[in-house]
Formats: C-alpha cells, sequence, structure tokens
C-alpha cells in the first residue's frame, strides 16, 4: 500500500516536472528557431522593394473581406483605411452581419452606395444576403459592402468568399488597422514559392490600446498604458516573433490570426470555407485547409510574416479578456479534437507528428496540468508534508525563467522591429515581465479552465460538432451540402 | 520499417510504462542509497530522504502514516545529519551555501545551476536592452541628421553649377557611405536624364561603385544580393560575368537579384541568362524582370526564342511578356503553344493570345476547349472510381485536379469574348446549358452570346425555354445588367 502510494507521488510529481521541462524545452528551441528565421527574414527584405508589386499587371488580385457586426461607431474610418491600402488589383468587401446599430445607413450615406443587380454562386452556403452595394462615386469603386442576415463571424467571411473572384483572400477584423503596404508584404510571399503552394499567410498583430489612430491610421504608437493590456503586448509579442515564426520555418503553423490573414481562394472553397457552427472558426479553417493539402498529397506551406502589419484593440478588462481567453481555448479544443486524426500520424508529416501533438500537449493540455500540480500542492500543503525549501526553489526557477523568456521577446522586439521608441516603455515592459507570473497568468489559468469546463459541459457545442464532425461520411455530406449552390442575387428592392 | 500511427502511439505507451516502473523502482530504491543520490520531491521535507538514508529504513517498514505526515524527527533533526553537514553549519554563509550544494541531491543542484543562471541571464539581459535601446536610439538620430546632411549636400551637387568646389563630408566611415549610396540611390531611382548620370558620376568619382562591388564579391549572401542591387541600380558593368553565375544560384533572393542586375546591365541580349536557367522562375522574378524592362525602356524585339526552352516557368515567362507587350508576331507560335503538355503553358498562351483579339485563333481555342472537356471527364472518372460512387458530381471533385482544365475553360471563353460571331453561337449554348459547368463559365459564355448582336438575343430566348433556373436566372440577370 504504502509503495502504491509513493509510486503515485512519484509519477505525479515526476511527471509534472517531467512536462515542465518539455515545454519550457521547446520554448528555448522555438525562441532559438525564431531568432535564426526571423534574421533572415530582416536581412530578406531590408532592401526589398514592393513597389515592384504596386503597379505590376503580374500580380495577383486580392479581395479584403472584413465582416462587420454593430460597428456603427468607427466603421467609416475602418473602411477608409482599407481603402487606402497600397495595392493595385483589389477589393474590399465589408460584409455587414446584420447589424443592429446603424452601421448600414452609415455607410451608404457615406460612401454614396446603391444596391447593385449581381448574380454570383454561393459555394458555400451561407444566411441570405438582402442586398449588394456599390459606390456611385468612382472614388470608391473598390469597395463593395454585402447587407447579409446575422449569422456570426464565419457567415459573414463565407458570404464574402463567396462573392469575391479574387485569387486570394485576405480576411480582416473591420476594427483592425493596417499599415499601408500590409497587402503588397502579404502577397509576396505567394508569389516566391514555386515547388510548394502556400494556402495561407498570417500576419503579426500589435495591439493598438493607448496608440494614437487618426482616420483609420496609427500615427503614433504608444506602450498601452493599462496593465492588463500592457501584458498582453508581452504575451503577442513572446506568441507571434518567437512562437509563429519558427513554426513558419517548421511548417507547422496552424493558426493564422483572425485579425489578418490571406487565403488562397481555391482551396478556401475546395474545403467548403469557414465552419460556421464553431467558436475558433479561423484555427479550425487553417487545420482544416492543411489536412486537405496534406490528404490530396500536395506541397503546401502556411507562412507567417513577422512585420508589424496589422494594429488592433486588445481587452482592457479582466471581464472582457475573460470572455476572449475562454472563447480561444475552446477554440483550439475544436480543432484539435475535430481533426484528431491527425495526432501522431506520419501521413500528415509536421502537421501530424509536430504541430497537432504540440497544440495538443502544450497549448491545451499545459494550462490542466498546471492547475493539476496546484491542486495536488493545496492538498500536500494542507497534508502538512510539503518541502518548502525545494518548493521555493522550484518556484523561483519556475518565475524566473518565465520573466527571462518575456525579457527575451523583448530584445527580439528591439532588435527587430523597435516600434516603441521611449526608453520608458522598455523600461516599463522589463518591469510588466516581472509582475505578469503573478499578478496575470493566475487568470489566464482560470479563464483557461473555465474553457475547459465550457467545452466539455457545453451540450450545444457537443452537438454542433457532431453534425459537422469529420468522418469521411460526414465530410462528404458537408461538402455535398456546399456544392449545392443557391444563387446570390442582390435585390434593388432592399435599399 | 513503416512507422505507422498505432506504432507511434504503442511507443508512446511502452515509454509511459516504463517511466511510471522507473518511478517505482526508484522511490523503492530511494530509501536504500546514500542521500546525496536521493530522489527529491515536493512533498516531502529536504533532510527527510536524507535521514531514511542514513538509517537505512526499508520503505516497507514505513506506515504510510510517515510517507504522508512525516512526524517531527523526519523534519528538520540536526542530530540525523551526517556530522560533516552539522559542522559546516558553524560556517560562514558561502561556506555554508557551498557545503549544502555539495551535498544537495542531483534534481536540487540541477535547480541551482538553472537558478543562479537565470538570474545572471535576467540581469545580462536587463542590461542587454537598455544598452541596446541606448545606442539604437543614438545610431537612428545619427542615421537621421546624416540622411539630411546627405541630402543637402547632394541637392548642393545637383543644382550648384560649380560642381567641383563640392567636398562630401563624413563619408569616411563605412556607415556613413552606406547611408550615402542609399540615398544615392534613391535619388537616382526619382531622376532621369542629366541629373541621374550627374549622380551616376559622383558615385564614381568618390569610389563608392568599390563598396558596391565588395558587397558583390562578398561571401554573405544578403550582402551579395544588395550589392547586385545597387551595381545594377548605378549601371557598374564590371562584375557581370561574375553576376551571371548567380542567376542558377540555390538561394532564390541572390537568384532574383542577379537576374535583375543582367537585364538591367546587359548590352546584348538582356535576357540572355534565361536560356540556360535550371531554377523554376518564380512569379516574383518575372514580376521583377518585367518591373525592371519597363522602368528602364528596355527593348527586347522578340520573346519568341525562349517559347521553345526546356524549362516551362521560362516559357511561361516569355507568353506573358508577349501578352503585356501585345507582340503580334508571335500569334502563330503561341497557337501552337496552345496545345502544350503542360496545363500552366497552355493557360499563359491563351491569356496571351487574348488581347491580341486575332479572329484566326478561334478554331484552335475550341478545338482546345473541346481537349481540357475531356482531360476533365477524365479527371471526374477518376475520382468517381477512387471514391467509389458514380452519382457524383462534376462539381464534387475533391483534389486540386480539376482546377487547371477548368481554369484553362474559363480563360478560352474569356479570351473569345470579342472574336465571336454567330458562328460559335451553338457553342456557346452548349457551354451554358451544360449544369456541371462552373456557374462562373455559364455566366461568361451567356454574356458572350449577348454581345453577339443581333442574333445573340434571339439565342438567348431559345435558351430561355429551357427548364434549368440557374440558367434562366443568369439569362434574366445578363440582360438586366447588359441593358443596364
Amino acid at each position: 500500500m504504502i509503495e502504491f502510494f509513493r509510486t503515485l507521488q512519484y509519477i505525479i510529481e515526476n511527471g509534472i516536472i517531467i512536462f515542465t521541462i518539455f515545454i519550457f524545452g521547446s520554448y528555448v528551441a522555438l525562441a532559438i528557431f525564431s531568432a535564426l528565421s526571423m534574421l533572415q527574414y530582416i536581412r530578406k527584405n531590408s532592401y526589398i522593394d514592393y513597389k515592384v508589386l504596386l503597379s505590376s499587371p503580374l500580380a495577383p488580385s486580392i479581395s479584403v473581406v472584413a465582416p462587420a457586426y454593430n460597428e456603427g461607431k468607427t466603421i467609416i474610418d475602418n473602411i477608409r483605411s482599407l481603402l487606402s491600402l497600397h495595392y493595385n488589383d483589389f477589393e474590399v468587401i465589408i460584409v455587414n452581419d446584420g447589424s443592429k446599430d446603424d452601421s448600414m445607413k452609415k455607410i451608404i450615406k457615406a460612401y454614396d452606395l446603391e444596391p447593385i443587380d449581381v448574380l454570383y454562386e454561393q459555394k458555400v452556403a451561407t444566411k441570405t444576403v438582402k442586398a449588394v452595394y456599390k459606390s456611385k462615386n468612382k472614388a470608391f469603386n473598390k469597395l463593395v459592402v454585402i447587407d447579409k442576415e446575422n449569422g456570426g463571424k464565419a457567415d459573414a467571411l463565407n458570404a464574402g468568399v463567396n462573392f469575391s473572384q479574387k485569387e486570394y483572400i485576405s480576411v480582416v477584423d473591420v476594427d483592425s488597422v493596417l499599415v499601408e503596404d500590409a497587402l503588397l508584404i502579404m502577397a509576396k510571399p505567394f508569389l516566391e514559392e514555386t515547388e510548394r503552394k502556400i494556402i495561407a499567410s498570417g500576419g503579426v498583430i500589435r495591439i493598438a490600446n493607448s496608440c494614437k489612430i487618426e482616420e483609420g491610421r496609427i500615427t503614433e504608437v504608444k506602450l498601452p498604458k493599462k496593465f492588463i493590456p500592457r501584458v498582453q503586448v508581452l504575451e503577442y509579442t513572446r506568441s507571434f516573433l518567437m512562437g509563429r515564426m519558427a513554426w513558419s520555418k517548421l511548417n507547422g503553423l496552424l493558426l493564422v490570426s483572425g485579425a489578418f490573414g490571406m487565403f488562397n481562394r481555391e482551396i478556401v472553397l475546395k474545403v467548403g470555407g469557414y465552419n460556421t457552427n464553431l467558436v475558433g472558426e479561423d484555427m479550425e479553417l487553417i487545420v482544416r485547409m492543411r489536412r486537405y493539402m496534406s490528404e490530396q498529397k500536395e506541397k503546401y506551406r502556411v507562412i507567417y510574416i513577422p512585420d508589424p502589419l496589422c494594429w488592433t484593440e486588445v481587452p482592457a478588462t479582466l471581464k472582457v479578456l475573460g470572455r476572449q481567453r475562454d472563447r480561444w481555448t475552446r477554440g483550439n479544443m475544436e480543432s484539435l479534437f475535430m481533426h484528431f486524426k491527425l495526432f501522431f500520424n506520419p501521413k500528415y508529416k509536421t502537421l501530424g507528428l509536430l504541430g497537432h501533438p504540440y497544440w495538443f500537449f502544450f497549448e491545451w493540455l499545459a494550462p490542466i496540468m498546471e492547475f493539476i500540480g496546484i491542486i495536488y500542492f493545496i492538498i500536500i500543503a494542507v497534508l502538512g508534508i510539503p518541502n518548502w525549501p525545494f518548493f521555493f526553489l522550484l518556484l523561483s526557477v519556475i518565475y524566473l525563467f518565465a520573466v527571462t523568456l518575456s525579457h527575451y521577446a523583448i530584445l527580439f522586439e528591439e532588435l527587430s522591429f523597435h516600434r516603441y521608441n521611449r526608453k520608458r516603455e522598455v523600461i516599463k515592459m522589463l518591469f510588466t515581465a516581472m509582475l505578469e507570473p503573478i499578478f496575470y497568468h493566475p487568470f489566464i489559468l482560470i479563464f483557461s479552465i473555465r474553457g475547459n469546463f465550457k467545452y466539455f459541459i457545453g451540450e450545444k457545442t457537443w452537438g454542433t460538432m457532431d453534425r459537422v464532425g469529420f468522418s469521411d461520411d460526414e465530410q462528404d455530406d458537408k461538402e455535398k451540402e456546399n456544392n449545392n449552390p443557391e444563387i446570390v442575387k442582390g435585390s434593388s428592392q432592399v435599399a | 520499417m513503416i512507422i505507422t500511427r498505432n506504432k507511434i502511439i504503442l511507443f508512446l505507451v511502452t515509454v509511459f510504462l516504463i517511466a511510471g516502473g522507473g518511478s517505482f523502482a526508484q522511490s523503492t530504491a530511494n530509501a536504500y542509497i546514500p542521500y546525496k543520490y536521493v530522489e527529491i520531491n515536493i512533498s516531502k521535507s529536504f533532510y527527510d530522504f536524507a535521514s531514511e538514508a542514513i538509517r537505512k529504513v526499508p520503505a516497507t517498514d514505513i506506515d504510510i502514516l510517515h510517507v504522508f505526515f512525516p512526524t517531527r524527527n523526519f523534519e528538520l533533526d540536526l542530530s540525523q545529519m551526517p556530522s560533516e553537514t552539522h559542522g559546516e553549519l558553524k560556517q560562514s554563509l558561502w561556506q555554508r551555501a557551498r557545503s549544502i550544494y555539495i551535498h544537495a541531491p542531483l534534481k536540487v543542484k540541477v535547480l541551482l545551476v538553472i537558478l543562479v543562471y537565470l538570474i545572471v541571464s535576467l540581469f545580462v539581459l536587463f542590461v542587454v536592452i537598455l544598452i541596446n535601446r541606448q545606442l539604437k536610439t543614438k545610431k537612428r538620430r545619427r542615421i537621421k541628421e546624416l540622411k539630411q546632411e546627405f541630402q543637402e549636400q547632394i541637392a548642393d551637387f545637383l543644382f550648384n553649377d560649380d560642381v567641383d568646389t563640392i567636398e562630401f563630408k563624413g563619408i569616411n566611415d563605412k556607415m556613413n557611405r552606406q547611408i550615402f549610396i542609399d540615398e544615392l540611390r534613391f535619388l537616382h531611382s526619382n531622376l532621369y536624364g542629366e541629373a541621374a548620370s550627374k549622380l551616376r558620376d559622383m558615385y564614381f568619382n568618390l569610389d563608392l561603385h568599390k563598396d558596391s562591388l565588395k558587397k558583390v564579391y562578398s561571401k554573405r549572401w544578403y550582402l551579395k544580393s544588395k550589392g547586385f542591387k545597387e551595381v545594377a541600380q548605378l549601371d557598374v558593368k564590371d562584375a557581370n560575368d561574375y553576376i551571371s553565375r548567380f542567376v542558377n544560384d540555390k538561394n532564390p533572393i541572390i537568384r532574383v537579384e542577379a537576374q535583375v542586375a543582367l537585364v538591367k546591365l546587359s548590352d546584348e541580349n538582356p535576357l540572355g541568362f534565361l536560356d540556360n536557367l535550371k531554377y523554376t522562375l518564380s512569379d516574383w522574378e518575372m514580376i521583377n524582370i518585367y518591373d525592371t524592362l519597363i522602368y528602364h525602356q528596355i527593348n527586347i524585339d522578340s520573346f519568341e526564342p525562349w517559347l521553345d526552352n526546356q524549362n516551362h516557368s521560362v516559357v511561361v515567362f516569355a507568353l506573358r511578356m508577349i501578352m503585356l507587350f501585345k507582340h503580334v508576331n508571335a500569334i502563330p507560335k503561341v497557337k501552337q503553344l496552345l496545345f502544350h503538355e503542360h496545363p500552366e503553358i497552355r493557360l499563359a498562351a491563351i491569356k496571351a493570345l487574348k488581347p491580341m483579339e486575332s479572329e484566326e485563333c478561334v478554331p484552335e481555342l475550341l478545338q482546345l476547349f473541346k481537349d481540357e472537356t475531356y482531360r476533365l471527364s477524365d479527371i471526374i472518372r477518376q475520382h468517381k472510381e477512387k471514391e467509389k460512387n458514380e452519382k457524383l458530381r462534376r462539381k464534387d471533385v475533391r483534389s486540386l485536379d480539376d482546377l487547371l482544365p477548368r481554369k484553362i475553360r474559363y480563360e478560352i471563353i474569356d479570351a473569345m469574348q470579342n472574336l465571336v460571331s454567330e458562328n460559335e453561337l451553338s457553342f456557346l449554348s452548349y457551354v451554358a446549358k451544360d449544369p456541371d459547368n462552373s456557374f462562373a463559365i455559364r455566366m461568361l459564355a451567356l454574356k458572350t452570346i449577348f454581345s453577339v448582336y443581333p442574333q445573340g438575343n434571339g439565342t438567348l430566348n431559345e435558351l430561355m425555354k429551357e427548364e434549368d433556373a440557374t440558367l434562366k436566372a443568369i439569362i434574366t440577370n445578363v440582360k438586366q445588367t447588359s441593358e443596364l
């Protein structure tokens, strides 16, 4: 009996320690990989002239699809910002997803819109499109506004994908601010590759809280004044500059942020567009596209651009942050479990052997392991048997590791894009990194556990997932449904 | 050995079991081995195991309460400690710390080393970040000042008649020279004629071309590429032979810069390097070469020599250039390529013919449409066999194989838009009627029918009698939007 408890004790404690070593090891490995690819990227693009793309008739065509729901306060500036992007052959498709505010009225007035008679194929099923608008003013001839019934972000994106006739689709959160050259920089990698098809590319998302924004443009970059957004600057820097850069190099990237990404339209349509029954539609689409390409034995890549192309506001309160993280957790879980076939499946190469298991163990399981560890420690503390010297030693190492990693991320940012110019901003970031593990991370852990809990008890979510499962039969059914297109007609009666 | 998913999972389970067994064995052994090698964990007091080890108490003899509720004698009881440890406690702090480290179990030792490393690296990082920030801010300010200074000096040089008296200050150091070259390149790319050649002369007079050539001959790829760009921009032809070696370099970045440099610098046959190109020419390379041709007004008499190239991307490039420069003389040769075995070439050939609006191509385009339809049918047949589903429609093809034939068929109808006469109406009706054709191609076919005046309208009226609702909706839309 004693041996049993001792063994259990050893397995739990050593298991957690081994898991932690693996996680830390992976962070260090990813940081090294990222540093190498970042260096290569910066050197490679330091003298590139993107203007050649701007005027070239050989440049690919792009549809910028931006779904909008109750964005009346900022929509006019946001559209103006999208229309002023530097690119030749592109259109901006704003999808009004049944907003309840006065967004539509405002857009119609500001951009002098009128409904057009247009007929196009609904390759992916969506909620009813009420009307399609274009501007009477030629200055806005790149703008298309689709007014449709509310169906959620994924549904709105599908409506945009249906309308688009261009080669690439760039998906943008309408409240995000893109730098003027964003499309040029994002399009270039699609043109460079000859051996493999680039199916998607994602960009860095930077945090716009406290930045000065005028007419949809960032005019002054400032570090967020509030603690919560400021910590997220660190989080995003770690994740984007140190994580995704490395995954892109390894061709194991599973996520292109919904805030800004570019996709090969044909592949998006082949896989049936966004899944409207999920909360994490952006990650699931990438996983499905990758899975599709692997199954078709096509050589492909999902790439990642480290340039700060997209700026967005992040949650400034714990309440909103909690909702976001809870959703992210469920989104991750949906994609991971829906495509569990990939798990350690050599048929899918990097995706199956590295990408999926990494996300499974270190993105999904890590907070759960951490939570188990904390519960276990509380039990032994209550029982009065903790080894306090060893505990404090371990805690110090873990704390210092977390802070050091954040400081490395700050160094990355400093050596690469160097967006925060004031010295006190850097000092603030360094100190924020020291506070993060104590005052921020516990909340993130709670939100993640809550997301897990919601996912497992959420009957509705499970029901929906069952319906769109990824067994072959179910997939075929879904495809058949999608391949049975309806025609969408922009009616002039709905003005 | 074939690695399957089951084998991997089996392997992981085995590793897990071995780890579990190992932990079991280790936990048992802990009770017997000397304390400094004892496994230490978070739930036992630091010296508990040591005490057990010294007393060599077998694990089986310990009551469960002793494991989870250690009694007083398991706590820090110095009388239970080895004598040397006891003695060292009276020594200095450093000696005490050293003694703890020496006698600590392996796991503690490792953690202590990591802890020290992290503390040091955190301090170093802190200092490095702040120093870097300081230096960077200083450097940025300096660069800004230098740029302004150089701009003023160059403007003086360009617009001051007393050319010889201008002395360029501050270009003695490597960084400054590079900033100067960059400024010069920027201005040169925005100037034409006399001003541009004056800048170029200055570039040579100040021996800045030697800096650029040094980069060209550098072993570092990023310097080499930058060097290629500079010599191309400022017309330094000394290294042409050397640069030509890199059009087939394995690094695509060097390749594109070498190609662009040669297009710009070669006096004869600027595209000569295409003859022996080993790698596939990427779209990015094509865009850059085209841009160089346009920007520097380099005239290429004929792209036909590259239509026979073995490298299919070179043929595609030549076809694209024929399209963009509207080389009508190349039509007969392009027509032949409509039946090339490579689909990308067929597609590029159709696109090349479109702006030529040559009616003589219509029979070939019609023939090609038939061929592509056969190819598409073949793909669908294979797909049906593979899926074992006879009911699958053409639109249900899951693979990417059908994309190119579809694209080619669409482009054929698109190319024919301004070329068709009443003779092609029945063919276009056939395309429009087929429900298995994509919506886009049906719509295009109907639009093309409508453009044939006045017979097209009659054909559309005939097609309206069909029962196909989609067809009817498209016809109505075509008529409405065209009338508008």
